[in-house]
């Protein structure tokens, strides 16, 4: 399991400003994962939908260390081992529940799905 | 012309509220009408970043399947529409042609119900049910032209509008629809313009 799996990121203004601007050079790969970034799911809930652009946390390192995203806060690591153990059983992705995010852990509203 | 559709799983997950697909790849699945060549998509929405893969990793997660059409076939909706309507009018004119024969002679007016079945019936229920089709057909083409036009001309506006599209089953909605679409295309100039003048003609057609 990947040590960022739980966390769940959003968009900084220099990310968001990064979005809009179409000269800004930036490898297609990250530009697409910062553009799908929502400050509601956990990185382990993009896995399953962007296998071509596996593996995901470097990019999401990546990202990060430039300022274009930061963590808003984490999800139960419990969740997120339960939502992967049933894509290992088969179970289709879009036929999952979302992560819910556990206000213990995080201080963020999950309410914002 | 390859083209992607949703699948069952995918219609669910885009309709869905409780489906584990990230927003966003949300509002991507819901753009997605099973008529629109994947490289519209690829072309116009590269604020998403790379459509095309995005497009793949749906499609591996079962959520979309992908199908190659001929340019030919995807042209055929357009094509067909033209004759129809065209034979349609002139059915409708002679038919009421034939109604108001009826209607002036008084003999036949008594006895309207059986004469009108001896000749019209068959008449009456195919220009009922081929109105019908030509309707639906209309308000497709429409869509769909709307459809590619705020593709092509207001991305930022797709995700709403595309869904709003896809809602749109009856010449009546579309013709409601219009003034709001109108505005919508307005800083469009004269594509927007051109293309609206089309709309409407098919919004004519199809009431």
């Amino acid at each position: 399991m990947n040590s960022i799996d739980n966390v769940v990121f959003i968009s900084t203004q220099l990310g968001l400003a990064a979005v809009r601007n179409k000269n800004l050079v930036m490898p297609l790969d990250l530009r697409t994962v910062l553009t799908l970034v929502d400050g509601v799911c956990p990185v382990a809930q993009y896995s399953p939908f962007l296998q071509v652009f596996a593996p995901l946390e470097p990019k999401f390192l990546s990202l990060e260390k430039s300022g274009f995203i930061t963590r808003l806060g984490t999800v139960s690591m419990i969740e997120v081992r339960k939502f992967q153990a049933s894509l290992l059983e088969g179970t289709p992705p879009a036929r999952l529940p979302r992560i819910d995010a556990d206000f213990k852990d995080s201080n963020f509203l999950a309410t914002l799905n | 012309m390859s083209v992607y559709s949703r699948t069952e799983i995918g219609q669910d997950a885009a309709n869905g509220e409780q489906s584990a697909l990230p927003r966003k790849l949300k509002s991507l699945l819901g753009m997605i009408d099973g008529k629109t060549a994947s490289h519209v998509y690829v072309r116009n929405l590269h604020a998403f970043g790379d459509v095309e893969k995005i497009l793949s990793s749906l499609e591996i997660a079962g959520l979309l399947h992908h199908s190659t059409k001929s340019a030919f076939s995807a042209s055929l909706p357009t094509k067909k529409l033209a004759t129809p309507s065209k034979w349609r009018k002139l059915l409708s004119f002679r038919l009421a042609e034939e109604n108001s024969k009826i209607n002036d002679d008084p003999d036949t007016a008594l006895a309207e119900p059986e004469a009108f079945s001896e000749f019209s019936e068959t008449q009456v229920l195919n220009f009922n049910e081929m109105s019908q089709i030509n309707q639906d057909a209309a308000v497709k083409q429409a869509t769909g032209e709307m459809a590619e036009f705020v593709l092509s001309y207001a991305p930022e506006h797709a995700v709403i509008v595309l869904k709003e599209l896809e809602e749109i089953s009856s010449s009546e909605q579309l013709a409601i629809a219009m003034s709001g679409y109108a505005q919508l295309i307005a800083h469009c100039g004269d594509p927007g313009s051109k293309h609206l003048v089309k709309i409407k003609q098919l919004v004519r057609n199809s009431l």
